[in-house]
């Protein structure tokens, strides 16, 4: 713990909490909830199914409003921002990876990571340069990615959506079960691209359920029941490191996972 | 099949209650316009009812005239009843600041009908104070005058007289603004009018006491040919005469009333087609969402026929509740517009009642419409195998090119994804050309009309009337002095051309025709659209209308009589005027005295440089002051061409108001329809679209542009159809008029015009009504 306090907070969260209604009934999903992330780590929220795992995500992310508590991104309180500043948050200290991927299925996958290069101003050219080496770096061929969503597989669908997700070289890559629907060859190329792009300085902040990927993790955070439950830290990824595993099984047990 | 339709209706609720609402409007538009061309039978019933005469006929003579009346064989039954018309009455009500200047009132003595028995009062009340006066509806509703008000007259030579309005009556020949207008006074106030009109004339002003008669003729006589045999025999003695048959009355009564039928109909006819598109394009959408549903209906065993006759029988549901909603409406809309407006335009009442064969008409062809098209649009399910659709149920999007790549294509992000909007969904882009070529067709018109009637009025009055000028002065004297006060007038500031037009009745092959004479043909602009004006003794130029009944062209020779004189005469030139029916004919004054026409030319017109009111009464003012006692009266004629007072102005500013009002609910509905299926199509797109940075104001502004960019196109295509067929479109309309070249003025800035304001309705519009984007959430977006 006091090896992490030496890190840079990049996101921290003060008496979070997040509700819903349903059926007439208020649901309390997140519940007081401080947390901090940390700068260049690979964070990775685990827990229960309804623990509140992507809800803190898309709180932390500002893509949904917290219903009570703090949000500071490097100092700046992102509650307090309307719609359209979030927006503008989103786009330039953001980047998103879903595990039903969503790209935009009228676009090519091209426009797809264009469009979203665009939003931050950045020259159309230089814009379809740096996608082309993104799309190389993820394994996506020049041809593919003039293709639609509908046109290629899963696992070349979400590669080119994290391609859009570092378009705009954020500081920090929100990922909700990336892998959740990727078979085995898939999920490893996202877990290495994932990798790959936090040993270059960007954070990442990722949901899953799948030990494998928690592998990944610089540190892993337990929520349940809104709360956190507790957190492992495993420090950097090596492959091979078969205490790693033994390790975060321990953890997740502990945590009566 | 109940529960399929069911469940349709219930996921199409927004389209269908956009889809009720215009078929609303359309069938209670279409209905009402049928309702408006019912006058001409109204009123004809009304004349049976109140068994009013043939024909009537003014003369100016304070003698006995029935000795005339006796000598004409074709008269069965006569009535002569004194009146008095004044060359302009002022009238006053209840002690307020405006007054109300009229040319056209005539007054008589109540009970003094004669043959025309009674007048059917419309409101009435005797216990009102003070001498009565009873008024013809035309005139009490055009100028807001109800019973009980209090009218202060004011004539020329008359210290002003008070009455109290106590009946208002249905006058069917003397009653609505483009004829005269009868009011009859108590025998007191009658006799005190008189008394003050024979003073004005024995100080040498022109005589105001005239005779009315009313008559009927023998069977089997026509009418005109009645009033002909008394009009010569009147004309015999010297006497200025003037009368009207019932049948012509009946023309300047139902006239312009009915003009507004083919504007409304043509209105709810393009709402049908736009209803048609929306069909068309909403079938399509639920074949494609629903593909999966009709392959498993198919696969259990229903037709494909019996899933197109459920398609088809919501719209058939939806179509029968809409248009008997719409019919119904008419019948409560009807009687509050004929309240307010069409009483003071055809000075009737008119109590339509129940008409089964309009309403189900309408009903009927609305509903075949809606039929077959949905039955049309829904083949496509004929040919979809049940395998077909289940397999590619899923497949709601077909993108086979990528339009507009954003890193190739020059340009802004918003613009960009707008085009590529517009291109994908080519359903919704129909939808919005289509819709947006009819209101900018609207719109131009609309636009083109204000024009016309408000800012420079002259194309369109002379396609009403023919020759018009800016000011009339009516005056005194022999025709010497005529010319040197028209030389005096074209001295003033601002006067163009001064001049005059005589009205007189000639005969070609046995048939009266009204023929204007005058005496500077160069400054007559008559509406000529082929050939060139009369100028010479043996010229003429003759309406269309009668040109193509007598089968004569330009250049040929027709035989024109008066009272037994007969000369030939060379047709130089066709013309055409509305009022005319395309039947005048006019003769340069050394031409009509060939015949022995003997024009009196008491009027002057004069035509001005650009006029305004105030220049005009400027003028009319100078001419007063030059002219003295000779100045029998003046009228600003530019200003009541634009005044509401003016038939056709008011007809057509409620064509504007109607016709503006009705676009601006069309492109209210469709675009609330079309950001409906958006919102529904693209709901997941645009929660990506937020989560990635997009702002709701961006997002906003690419739906807005995706619906501009099909409207642009649409707008200059509306606007410059307009351009190019209003005129055509008024030479359709009025052709039974007599009209054959329309001119009215279109301009190419009417174009920008009407394109930059429907594209801005367009956008803001579509840009306010998606405000909805604003208040979800990315998150929700996404999850919904």
């Amino acid at each position: 713990m006091e090896k992490q306090n030496k890190k840079k907070v990049l996101i921290k969260t003060e008496k979070l909490s997040k509700s819903f209604s349903v059926a007439g009934k208020q649901q309390h999903i997140i519940k007081n909830l401080d947390l901090e992330i940390y700068e260049g780590d690979f964070t990775v929220i685990m827990g229960p199914s309804g623990a509140g795992k992507s809800t803190l995500l898309y709180a932390l992310s500002g893509m949904d409003k917290p219903s009570l508590g703090s949000i500071n991104y490097c100092g700046q309180e992102i509650t307090a921002m309307n719609d359209d500043a979030l927006a503008v948050f989103r786009r330039s200290h953001c980047g998103f990876v879903f595990q039903q991927i969503y790209l935009v299925d009228s676009m090519s996958i091209m426009d797809n990571a264009v469009s979203t290069g665009m939003l931050t101003g950045q020259k159309k050219k230089a814009l379809k340069q740096k996608a082309l080496t993104l799309f190389e770096r993820v394994g996506i061929s020049s041809e593919l990615a003039g293709k639609f969503p509908a046109q290629v597989s899963g696992g070349e669908a979400q590669r080119a959506a994290m391609v859009r997700a570092l378009i705009n070289d954020p500081e920090v890559v929100f990922a909700d079960e990336p892998t959740g629907a990727l078979n085995s060859a898939g999920v490893k190329a996202v877990l290495d691209v994932l990798t790959d792009i936090n040993r270059g300085g960007q954070s990442i902040v990722m949901v899953t359920h799948d030990i494998k990927s928690a592998r990944r993790a610089d540190r892993i955070i337990y929520i349940q029941d809104g709360g956190i439950m507790g957190e492992c830290i495993l420090g950097r990824y090596q492959s091979g490191d078969k205490k790693r595993h033994e390790k975060i099984r321990a953890f997740l047990e502990d945590m009566g996972w | 099949m109940v529960k399929l339709i069911r469940s349709n209706l219930h996921k199409d609720r927004a389209v269908m209650i956009v889809f009720m609402l215009i078929i609303m409007i359309a069938s209670m538009l279409m209905h009402t316009s049928l309702l408006i061309n019912t006058y001409d039978e109204v009123y004809d019933s009304k004349a049976e009812k109140q068994d009013i005469p043939d024909a009537i006929e003014q003369v100016r003579t304070d003698d006995d005239i029935s000795g005339i009346i006796n000598g004409c064989d074709k008269i069965s039954q006569y009535s002569v009843t004194d009146m008095i018309l004044p060359a302009e009455t002022v009238f006053t009500v209840n002690d307020s600041a405006k007054e109300i200047t009229n040319d056209t009132a005539l007054f008589y003595e109540y009970g003094t009908q004669g043959i025309a028995g009674e007048h059917s009062f419309v409101e009435r009340d005797e216990s009102v104070s003070g001498r009565k006066l009873y008024m013809n509806l035309g005139l009490a509703r055009s100028n807001g005058i109800n019973i009980g008000d209090r009218i202060h007259l004011k004539m020329d030579h008359y210290n002003g007289l008070e009455f109290t309005v106590a009946g208002i009556y249905e006058d069917l020949f003397n009653g609505v603004g483009m004829s005269y207008n009868s009011v009859m006074l108590d025998t007191q106030g009658f006799e005190q009018m008189k008394a003050c009109a024979q003073k004005a004339a024995d100080a040498g002003n022109t005589p105001q006491t005239q005779k009315l008669i009313y008559m009927r003729f023998v069977d089997g006589a026509a009418h005109k040919d009645g009033l002909k045999q008394l009009r010569e025999a009147i004309s015999a003695k010297g006497y200025y005469n003037y009368g009207y048959t019932m049948e012509l009355a009946r023309k300047a009564y139902v006239g312009i009333i009915t003009l507004l039928v083919p504007f409304l109909s043509t209105f709810a006819v393009l709402m049908i087609l736009i209803c048609i598109i929306m069909i068309i394009f909403a079938i399509s959408n639920n074949i494609s969402r629903d593909i999966r549903n009709i392959g498993a209906l198919r696969a259990v065993g229903h037709t494909a026929g019996q899933v197109r006759t459920s398609l088809t029988l919501e719209y058939l549901l939806i179509g029968a509740i809409s248009t008997a909603a719409g019919t119904a409406l008419s019948y409560v809309f009807f009687p509050m517009l004929e309240k307010a407006f069409l009483r003071g335009l055809t000075g009737i009442v008119c109590k339509t009642g129940f008409r089964p064969a309009a309403t189900f008409g309408v009903i009927a062809c609305i509903l075949l419409a809606i039929v077959l098209t949905a039955f049309i649009a829904s083949a496509r399910i004929k040919k979809l195998h049940p395998a077909t659709a289940l397999r590619f149920g899923l497949q709601t999007n077909s993108f086979k090119r990528d339009h507009f790549p954003l890193a190739d294509t020059k340009g802004g992000l918003n613009f960009l994804l707008a085009a590529k909007s517009a291109v994908q969904s080519i359903g919704q882009s129909i939808s919005v050309f289509v819709v947006i070529v009819t209101v900018s067709f609207l719109t131009f018109f609309s636009l083109m009309l204000y024009y016309n009637t408000k800012i420079d009025s002259y194309k369109f009055q002379r396609l009403l009337q023919g020759d018009t000028a800016d000011a009339y002065i009516e005056i005194t004297g022999d025709e010497a002095r005529r010319q040197e006060i028209l030389k005096e007038l074209r001295t003033y500031d601002g006067v163009s051309e001064a001049y005059s037009l005589c009205f007189q009745t000639a005969t070609i092959n046995g048939e009266d025709v009204d023929t204007y004479v005058s005496a500077e043909p160069q400054s007559i602009y008559c509406g000529v659209y082929e050939g060139k004006m009369c100028m010479q003794a043996n010229e003429t130029v003759i309406g269309g209308e009668l040109a193509k009944r007598l089968g004569v062209g330009i250049g040929d020779e027709i035989k024109i009589s008066n009272v037994g004189r007969q000369e030939r005469y060379l047709i130089t030139g066709f013309q055409q005027a509305v009022y005319g029916l395309g039947e005048r004919v006019y003769l340069t004054d050394e031409g009509a005295r060939r015949i022995g026409l003997e024009p009196s030319y008491s009027i002057i017109r004069v035509r001005m440089h650009e006029p305004s009111d105030e220049k005009v009464d400027k003028l009319l003012e100078k001419a007063k002051a030059y002219l003295g006692s000779e100045c029998v009266s003046t009228d600003n004629y530019y200003r009541y061409q634009r005044s509401e007072e003016n038939l056709p102005v008011f007809a057509s500013g409620m064509i504007n108001v109607v016709f503006i009002l009705l676009s601006l609910v069309i492109v209210f509905l469709i675009i609330r329809l079309l950001l409906k299926t958006v919102f529904i199509k693209r709901e997941k797109e645009f929660g990506i679209k937020k989560a990635m940075g997009f702002t709701s104001r961006q997002l906003r502004l690419q739906l807005s542009l995706s619906l501009l960019l099909p409207a642009i196109s649409a707008a200059l295509l509306g606007s410059v159809g307009g351009y190019f067929l209003v005129n055509p479109l008024f030479n359709a309309v009025f052709s039974s008029y007599g009209i054959k070249n329309s001119d009215l003025t279109v301009k190419p800035m009417m174009i920008a015009i009407t394109a930059l304001s429907v594209l801005a309705l367009v956008f803001v519009l579509s840009f306010i009504m998606s405000r909805k984007m604003k208040k979800v959430a990315a998150y929700k977006l996404i999850s919904e």
